[in-house]
């Protein structure tokens, strides 16, 4: 007994030394936040956020994350030269950690919504697309459309993201005519929402149209598009409200990619057909 | 640091809701937790190796398992199999059999606690089994069972916290709510932990002065042996 | 049901691979969780009244809040308080901040254990209060705490299934990137579940052969 009592307390102030180094080498790693392209290239690299679960925008593969706005951003990192920290956040934690300046700009799939672009500013946007209802194929539960709920459960992602508030102010509007939905369910991620639509426990879920392609082409006549929500609306990354300047610096090398054809070969990889993005009139008034 | 105040005008009957839920959750889930403990307790301490391994094995699995996982499982598991549970049902359902595990430990401590001659001597007088444990053993053993379980039931309030994660409409639910329409973490989290301090330590004080009346004019009596307790019987879902 | 098993057995490397960061977050956290641990039970005794209120409301709140609750404040709000740290190191804080709590309570039962005679003895040879901490109380009360400290880590083992939520990816994160790519709940949570029991249950055993190899009376 006693000789091992000796080692463990020899051996705690090592590990107390261990964890010391650890956790400073992790607090080294990310040292001072980036306002500006100019101190991104004076660090060398670029600590960019996203949620990788978000087919096809940004999502895991073998232990990677990969997508459509993984490859936007490795051409503009390239273009930058500097190195890549790309960091995988649940979607309720991306703008909180935004906000607390764990990384310089998030690159993932944002809806420009009127609540948002007024703390954040938002780039040139990347992608165009709409938000839907999808449903169970054949299930027929949305059988009077997207504009009557009642007696539905419908799911989405929790709050701050895009569809779960274009949900909320549509039910919303809904409920005024007693077409609200029986039950929401909001979940920390979007992959939940389709494994609990094919599962049933949600008769349908709300989601940008591009994501519900995707998920139809990875599991085939499991789901279908019931109908639109609104306007199409467009899709960007952001930085930080205050950080207007690396928000620019960043839409310059969208515009640069949109104008030399790559953006538009990348959108036709990943999403089947290219989209138009204009150059300015994408914000709702009162963004930064 | 400024604190926004209006965040807690907006946010705390939000909160409040979730916080109705949680209460409502554990006051489901614990009894029945207790009920399948009990159970569970008494097949552990049968002479039948059928019934003992069963019991052990479960109480096992539950406690060396996160109760995120056995969440997980119920809820998003079961569906291919046709049982679509709700996100609340789910929830109370994995509360419950994951405390019973805890507390079928407890109640085993407790059992085991008291002089096995008791028991004898009962059984000696004709006395059946079960009536034995009713009349003999259980009286006694609430004593050491009520400072266990008010781990246990400390315990399963917090395990519902990490039930937001199935969509479950608690307060850690209510607190993404929040967060997601205020974007303010600082309020929103300093809010939430007060509202869990408060409820677990008006629990906590609640069951100790219940302890107190229980057993105001116990008499302990010295032991020669004193028992040694099995530490698993004194582990707790401390998360 | 072959297919089932094509699953899991296709999952089992990549949830090895969380296994081993649930490993190194719950290490680094009872490494950083003894030292809270002690100071917090050096403390309870201090003559000081702010420092022992101090330390009462620490316990309290760290015992008395979700632990999924406390890595979020960790997460979220410490850095609105100037510290800011990455995830992972936010995650171990939060276990660590955690556990430190639990251990002083341990370091308390076990601090009644020790012999009054020994304390005396060492009062009388005027030995400072940190040589007696040092070199009598802590050795004594570390080994005697040795089970309950195995009890702990199986706790935090189970508790960094949590640290998901801020994005770490450890056991439980990768079961959730695998679910979200193969539409297999049950075949990867029961995987995922496999995986912590057999690293709970090896412990739960170390933790039966501690008790009885220390053989201890225990009035706690």
């Amino acid at each position: 007994m006693a000789p091992t009592v000796v080692t463990v307390l020899r051996v705690t102030p090592w590990l107390l030394r261990c964890a010391l180094v650890a956790l400073t080498a992790g607090t080294a790693i990310e040292t001072a936040y980036a306002t500006d392209l100019a101190d991104i290239k004076a660090r060398g690299k670029a600590v960019v956020g996203t949620e990788a679960a978000y087919a096809p925008f940004e999502f895991i593969q073998d232990g990677k994350i990969v997508g459509y706005d993984k490859e936007v951003l490795d051409r503009i990192i390239a273009d930058w030269g500097v190195t890549l920290e790309q960091i995988d956040v649940p979607f309720a934690g991306i703008l909180a950690g935004l906000d607390q300046k764990k990384f310089d700009f998030i690159a993932t799939a944002l809806i420009m919504n009127p609540d948002r672009v007024v703390k954040y500013a938002f780039t040139l946007p990347v992608a165009r697309g709409e938000v839907v209802f999808a449903q169970r194929k054949g299930s027929n539960k949305m059988k009077n459309g997207v504009d009557d709920l009642s007696g539905l459960v419908v799911g989405s992602i929790t709050p701050p993201g895009g569809t779960a508030m274009v949900l909320n102010h549509h039910n919303d509007k809904l409920k005024e005519s007693g077409k609200g939905a029986a039950d929401i369910l909001r979940f920390p991620s979007t992959p939940d929402t389709f494994l609990a639509l094919a599962n049933g426990q949600i008769d349908c879920l709300i989601q940008n149209d591009l994501v519900v392609q995707q998920a139809m082409q990875k599991q085939p006549d499991v789901f279908e598009i019931v109908g639109a929500v609104g306007d199409p609306f467009y899709i960007g990354w952001a930085s930080r409200g205050d950080d207007t300047k690396l928000r620019d610096q960043i839409s310059d090398e969208i515009r640069k990619l949109r104008d030399s054809g790559d953006l538009a070969a990348l959108q036709e990889k990943w999403f089947g057909h290219k989209m138009a993005i204009p150059d300015s009139g994408y914000l709702p008034a009162g963004s930064k | 640091m400024d604190f926004d105040f209006s965040v807690v005008a907006f946010g705390l009957p939000i909160l409040l809701r979730g916080l109705v839920n949680t209460v409502l959750f554990c006051v489901v889930a614990l009894p029945a937790g207790l009920a399948l403990g009990s159970a569970v307790a008494l097949l552990r301490l049968s002479r039948r190796r059928i019934a003992r391994l069963p019991a052990a094995a479960f109480v096992e699995i539950i406690r060396d398992t996160p109760f995120l996982v056995q969440a997980f499982l119920l809820f998003y598991g079961l569906p291919p199999f046709g049982i679509r549970l709700s996100a609340a049902t789910a929830g109370i359902l994995v509360l419950s059999v994951h405390s019973g595990a805890y507390f079928a430990e407890a109640i085993r401590g407790a059992i085991l606690s008291v002089p096995k001659g008791q028991l004898e001597a009962a059984r000696a007088l004709g006395m059946p089994y079960l009536r034995g444990m009713r009349r003999i053993v259980f009286p006694q053993m609430l004593g050491y069972l009520l400072p266990a379980l008010t781990n246990q039931i400390i315990g399963a309030i917090k395990d519902s916290a990490v039930l937001s994660v199935i969509t479950a409409p608690e307060l850690s639910m209510a607190a993404q709510m929040v967060l997601g329409e205020s974007f303010s973490p600082v309020e929103t989290y300093a809010m939430v932990s007060v509202l869990y301090w408060a409820l677990i330590g008006a629990v906590s004080a609640g069951l100790m002065r219940l302890e107190k009346r229980l057993f105001r004019a116990a008499v302990v009596i010295p032991r020669t042996d004193t028992t040694r307790l099995p530490l698993s019987a004194i582990e707790t879902t401390a998360s | 049901m072959p297919n089932s098993i094509t699953v899991m057995l296709h999952a089992a490397p990549w949830l090895l691979r969380g296994a081993v960061v649930t490993l190194e977050t719950s290490l680094l956290a009872i490494a950083l969780g003894l030292p809270v641990g002690i100071g917090l039970a050096i403390a309870m005794r201090s003559r000081l009244r702010v420092v022992r209120a101090f330390v009462r409301v620490y316990i309290s709140f760290a015992r008395g809040t979700p632990l999924i609750i406390q890595i979020m404040l960790v997460f979220f709000v410490l850095p609105s308080l100037g510290l800011d740290l990455p995830r992972f190191a936010a995650g171990v804080l939060a276990l660590s901040l955690n556990s430190g709590a639990y251990i002083a309570e341990m370091i308390r039962g076990g601090l009644t254990a020790i012999p009054k005679g020994q304390i005396e003895a060492a009062r009388a040879l005027s030995m400072r209060p940190a040589l007696m901490w040092r070199h009598i109380i802590l050795p004594q009360v570390l080994a005697l705490i040795l089970p309950p400290l195995t009890v702990e880590f199986t706790a935090l083992l189970k508790g960094s299934a949590l640290l998901a939520v801020i994005g770490i990816v450890e056991l439980t994160r990768t079961g959730q990137q695998m679910v979200a790519t193969t539409y297999k709940p049950l075949e990867i949570w029961l995987t995922v579940g496999i995986f912590y029991f057999v690293m709970c249950y090896a412990l739960a055993a170390l933790t039966r052969y501690l008790e009885r190899t220390t053989q201890v009376y225990r009035t706690v």
